[in-house]
């Protein structure tokens, strides 16, 4: 019993920084409507930055009561600029665009961290007491009551602050109307403003104050947005007594599941305590939230336009296809062995892209768990795919199946909520998936490396070790190279047709308006799941190759943080357009374009860390410039061109008639109202 | 000399103009109501005026300082009130708070607002979203008038209420008017109503001012204005597109 | 005997503290036009709103005879009921013919199969038809974003009316179009009426529902007040004083002509 008790108040810090964060994100959601997913790398960022000026790291060292403020001074400046350069801009854009954004800063902060502090953690400096207490005969750290005090006081303050003050009723105002606030003489931009920058800091301080409890990790505190959400979820985006209470009571729970798996009776995998349980309780709490919360999730009146990356109806596919199929085949033989393993690689990526492709770029829903769907096809064909297993095909179609089943069981789970909601129930699904089944012992990535039985279709060796060995003669074979190839053009060419045909329709009819696309007779949640099972499986198709690939199925290369950087570069190139993941392939991590970065441009070392930067700068500074992508906006000049050029040469337009009015480069109206109206917004 | 000045004012949207080469004043402590039917512009008219509409060109001068480079915030900080159809208030606070909602160095008069309003003073601490429609137009008229502005524009203030409603509120924005000296801009779809209190009214139709004259002579004009109401067949159509 | 296409009954809604329909009772019969008009605010588009599943509302409706009161917008839609709205909510990422055919080709398997490996451009017959008879067929390639917004008023009626629906609902059709829009719209609709589709028409413009429609029902706060042929409803005094505000109905409509 007085274990139990221990254990449950151990679990009060970490309760208390999972609670911090979860204030972040509702202060976020209430100013600017951004779920803001890089709460959790702020709280690293911040206690990085303590460490670095209390250790002297660069180059001074101060006492904490110098270090702290600074620290949180430093924060405050971070919390401005991420407003003011990556989310002012986006004011009025679809609440997708927010989100990626959002996921641009949590990459950006953590590549950084990365570059500047390395990626092992670190012990911060105590600033809380030592001391411990003795309550209920039970003797506990007396730093666990003080970090859930003072989370417990910055509420009662954020409280007061809501309900008293004209900043908290200015933002309760905005948040639910924003034109009128507009005419009430609000700023909804200072407003916003002042929101982001009290959450980064309010993250921050605790952060600090909680590093020399729960350690400095680049790993690990960034998924502290994952229970945060959680708790957010609870409190419906808007309360935070209840966000507080949510977050303390997860971090209770976490700490007893991890009592629990101390004890002779909880389960274990080759002796060890089943892993992963926190995360599951993490994704189920989740799901539990939506289900009970998420309809009456507030919606905020904020003025939107609706702009989402161009979906372009493209023909004559084959053609497109075909010269650069040849060229690759040709580069899989010519190439050395380095850099065709490089191209194999980047090929299973454009893959996992198409499948982005799918969900978010047909149907504008964005899952962040396409890697982990991936990755649990390929452990499970890494398993059955043994020497002495079941052969290729039936391992590579249950690996699959599975991998659909998975996807589609987290959409339904998902599916009460409109909106961008859905990354909340994917993340947490990936981080559960990584940890509770990669990781396990028995199941997990257990195989011993060499045993997979490579592909062999009819007595033909497809695998990485065929015979045919390109010009080098080295391995891996150009044969599993042109695997690779035909899938990728097979799926290629499904996804882009995919676009000109009934269901592809009735996707974009669902992206473009839910409830028009209701009226018109569509079943929006039956599209929205067909699509998650279609991009499962494309993920699926990509887990067994990747699995091929390596000979064996290695956890790193589904990690979270992979599958966001993927996310950013595609969203960069064009996340509507099958061009795109094939582009964005070839920049995967262990894929072409980061083999020649390395080889001949950025150090060595920590390649995934700067394309994962490179990734993040490169989609800030798209969401900013050229919101659509840069495939599609190329697509929409090109075809502007074309159109001018006829006009030009006097010919009409091929099927318009002459009254038809077309205003050149129209934009919809409330797109350009709703600029307008922002643009001139005073700071 | 006016306290609003518009001239040769075109608005709208990127393609379409919804209001063409309109131009008003108000003076002091007068009262205007702008008429037409569905569709001329009237909304938008207002709209372009507190900013919330592009303008596309024409001129805006509020006592004699041009409005043009300002954001809607900017020219509701100037002294410019825009009840918008609808109401534009915020369901989640309540009536007191919408009193104590506004921006750095605004004090907001709540004993105005009771004053003109005295069912509001009972209802304070009602959140705004469960009040009554004619409680919640109070409301937002009644925290308008708090702010004590130059100019007030309001957008529809009969939207979905009982006529009652409307003409207990209409002739308390008169008295208002001429107690404190603020203009007034009215749209209102309830002619009759409007008429009696105003000083003076404009006809919009198609987007163009077709007359101007005082409320006097355009009560008596009804029938032209109950035939620019009930059909555009008669005048040419509207373009715009209010709604 | 033919089942009416759209009956509704003791239709109510609420906002919050606000009632903006009250046990309203409507019925569109056979071959019928009916006008839906009323001041702004009158809760027209709350009534379409609800009897289309797209608020929360008390009472009942049947479609063709099917009692559809408790099923999701889509079912609605199904069973021969749909609407457009004021917004003209479009597929902005569809063609104009695209648009349509969401809304005309009923989901199959067996289509979406054959589509994976087939270009699926060519328009099925019945939206080219679809297309000529709203007399939008030159525009059938266009994007949503590079139509006038009479034009874009005009493909929403098209998809509303796409996959041959036994009533369509439609609000505010002629807002935004000029009058030889709105004539020609008015003729167009009257002719699919004649064809067989049942329509409730929600407009600002008296002269316009005046002249098309079989039948008019009245709405003020929610409640009807009057209702019958347009000949009555141009008499009716309340409607006058609904339109022009209490005192005014000593100068009547026809008063213009």
């Amino acid at each position: 019993m007085s274990q139990i008790i221990l254990f449950a108040l151990l679990g009060l810090g970490p309760g208390a920084l999972i609670a911090s964060v979860g204030l972040g994100v509702v202060l976020s959601y209430r100013g600017s409507g951004v779920i803001n997913l890089s709460m959790g790398a702020m709280v690293m960022l911040a206690g990085y930055l303590f460490w670095a000026f209390r250790t002297g790291y660069f180059g001074i060292s101060f006492a904490t009561a110098f270090a702290l403020p600074l620290t949180l001074v430093a924060m405050a400046g971070v919390g401005c600029v991420v407003e003011l350069v990556v989310f002012r801009r986006l004011r009025t854009a679809s609440p997708l665009a927010k989100l990626v954004a959002s996921l641009a800063v949590l990459l950006l902060v953590q590549a950084a961290v990365l570059l500047a502090f390395g990626s092992t953690p670190l012990n911060s400096p105590a600033v809380l007491p030592s001391s411990s207490v003795t309550v209920f005969n039970v003797t506990v750290p007396i730093a666990q009551f003080i970090l859930a005090g003072i989370v417990g006081i910055i509420v009662v303050v954020l409280v007061g602050l809501y309900r008293y003050t004209r900043f908290g009723l200015a933002t309760r105002a905005a948040s639910e109307n924003e034109r009128s606030a507009l005419l009430a003489g609000l700023s909804p931009s200072l407003i916003a403003l002042s929101n982001t920058v009290v959450g980064t800091v309010l993250a921050g301080l605790v952060g600090i104050l909680a590093a020399s409890v729960v350690g400095l990790d680049s790993t690990t505190l960034p998924l502290l947005i994952i229970p945060a959400l959680a708790a957010a979820l609870f409190a419906r985006f808007t309360s935070f007594p209840i966000t507080y209470l949510a977050g303390l009571l997860i971090g209770i729970a976490e700490s007893l599941v991890y009592l629990a798996s101390t004890q002779s009776w909880f389960p274990t995998s080759q002796g060890i305590a089943l892993p992963g349980l926190q995360q599951v309780l993490e994704f189920l709490l989740i799901v539990a939230a939506l289900w009970w919360r998420g309809s009456s999730l507030p919606q905020r009146g904020e003025i939107v336009e609706q702009s989402l990356p161009l979906v372009p109806y493209q023909d004559r596919l084959l053609q497109r296809v075909a010269l650069p199929s040849v060229a690759c085949a040709i580069a899989l033989i010519l190439l050395p062995f380095d850099f065709r393993q490089a191209l194999i690689t980047g090929l299973v990526a454009m893959m996992i892209c198409l499948s982005f492709v799918v969900i978010t770029g047909y149907v504008g829903q964005l899952s962040v768990m396409q890697l982990a769907l991936a990755g649990f096809a390929g452990l499970l064909v890494s398993h059955i795919g043994d020497t002495g297993g079941i052969g290729f095909l039936p391992a590579a179609i249950l690996g699959i199946l599975a991998s659909v089943g998975l996807g589609i069981a987290v959409a339904i789970s998902a599916l009460r909520v409109r909106g961008a909601t859905l990354v909340v129930v994917t993340l947490a699904a990936a981080e559960a998936i990584q940890q509770f089944i990669f990781a396990n012992g028995s199941w997990g990535a257990s195989q011993t490396p060499g045993s997979l039985q490579q592909p062999n279709l009819l007595g033909l060796n497809l695998g990485t070790d065929a015979g045919f060995r390109g010009l080098d003669g080295k391995l891996p074979s150009p044969v599993f190279g042109f695997l690779a190839l035909v899938i990728v053009v097979v799926l290629y060419l499904l996804v882009a047709n995919l676009r000109r045909g009934d269901l592809g329709r009735r996707m974009l009819a669902v992206r473009s308006n839910e409830r028009a696309a209701a009226a018109a007779g569509v079943h929006v949640p039956r599209v929205k799941i067909i699509a998650f099972g279609l991009g499962s499986a494309i993920a699926g198709i990509a887990g067994v190759m990747y699995t091929y690939d390596f000979g064996t199925f290695s956890t790193s290369n589904y990690d979270v943080m992979i599958g966001f950087a993927l996310i950013a570069g595609l969203y960069v190139l064009g996340i509507s357009m099958a061009q795109g993941a094939v582009l964005a392939g070839l920049g995967a991590t262990g894929a072409l374009i980061p083999l020649v970065l390395q080889k001949w441009v950025l150090p060595q070392n920590q390649i995934a860390t700067y394309v994962q930067l490179i990734a993040a700068l490169g989609l800030i500074v798209q969401l900013n410039l050229f919101p659509e992508g840069v495939l599609p906006i190329m697509w929409k000049r090109k075809q502007d061109k074309a159109q001018k050029l006829e006009r030009d040469r006097g010919l009409p337009a091929a099927d318009v008639s002459t009254d038809a009015l077309i205003p050149e480069g129209a934009l919809r109206r409330s797109n350009h109202e709703a600029s307008s109206i922002v643009d001139g917004a005073p700071i | 000399m006016p306290v609003l000045e518009v001239q040769g004012l075109v608005a709208g949207y990127e393609d379409a103009a919804v209001v063409r080469n309109l131009s008003l004043t108000i003076g002091k402590g007068e009262v205007v109501v702008l008429l037409g039917p569905n569709g001329a512009g009237k909304t938008t008219t207002l709209q372009a005026i507190s900013g919330l509409v592009q303008v596309m060109s024409g001129s805006l001068r509020l006592n004699a300082e041009d409005l043009m480079e300002y954001s809607p915030t900017q020219r509701s900080r100037k002294g410019i009130a825009h009840v918008p159809e609808g109401r534009g208030i915020f369901a989640g606070l309540t009536v007191a708070e919408h009193f104590r909602l506004g921006y750095r160095g605004e004090h907001l008069d709540a004993d105005v607002a009771y004053s003109y309003f005295p069912p509001l003073a009972g209802v304070a601490n009602r959140l705004a979203g469960v009040l009554s429609g004619g409680e919640q137009q109070m409301l937002a008229v009644g925290r308008a008038l708090a702010r004590e502005p130059s100019v007030l524009l309001l957008d529809e203030l009969s939207l979905g209420l009982a006529p009652l409603v409307v003409e207990v509120l209409l002739p308390v924005i008169r008295s208002y008017a001429t107690e404190s000296g603020c203009s007034v801009l009215l749209v209102e779809q309830h002619i009759h109503l409007a008429l009696e209190v105003a000083d003076r009214g404009y006809l919009l139709v198609n987007g163009e001012i077709q007359m101007e004259k005082t409320a006097k002579e355009l009560q008596d004009d009804k029938v032209l204005i109950a035939a620019s109401y009930l059909g555009k067949s008669e005048f040419a159509a509207s373009n715009g597109n209010e709604e | 005997m033919t089942a009416c296409p759209l009956v509704a009954s003791g239709i109510s809604v609420r906002f919050g503290g606000v009632h903006a329909v009250r046990d309203v009772s409507l019925q569109v019969e056979p071959g019928q036009l009916v006008g839906l008009i009323g001041p702004n605010g009158a809760g027209k588009t709350s009534f379409v709103d609800a009897i289309t599943g797209f608020v929360p509302s008390e009472g009942r409706v049947e479609i063709d005879g099917v009692d559809v009161t408790s099923a999701r917008p889509h079912i609605r839609a199904k069973h021969g009921l749909t609407r457009t709205w004021q917004s003209v909510d479009l597929f902005n990422d569809l063609s104009v013919a695209e648009n349509l055919a969401v809304a005309a080709t009923e989901p199959s398997w067996t289509r979406t199969l054959r589509e994976l490996v087939r270009n699926g451009r060519k328009t099925a017959p019945a939206v080219e038809q679809l297309m000529a008879d709203v007399g939008i067929e030159s525009m059938a390639d266009l994007m949503p974003e590079a139509l006038s917004e009479g034009q874009r008023k005009l493909v929403g009626v098209a998809r509303a009316l796409a996959g041959s629906p036994v009533v369509v609902c439609l609000d505010e059709p002629a807002a935004g179009l000029d009058t030889h829009e709105s004539t020609q719209l008015g003729v167009r609709l009257k002719r699919l009426v004649d064809q067989g589709t049942a329509m409730l028409l929600i407009d600002h413009d008296m002269g316009f529902v005046f002249g098309i429609c079989d039948h008019i029902v009245v709405l003020e706060f929610g409640v009807v007040i009057a209702e019958g042929t347009p000949a009555d409803i141009r008499q009716d005094p309340g409607v006058i004083a609904a339109y022009l505000g209490a005192g005014s109905s000593d100068t009547s409509i026809e008063a213009r002509s």
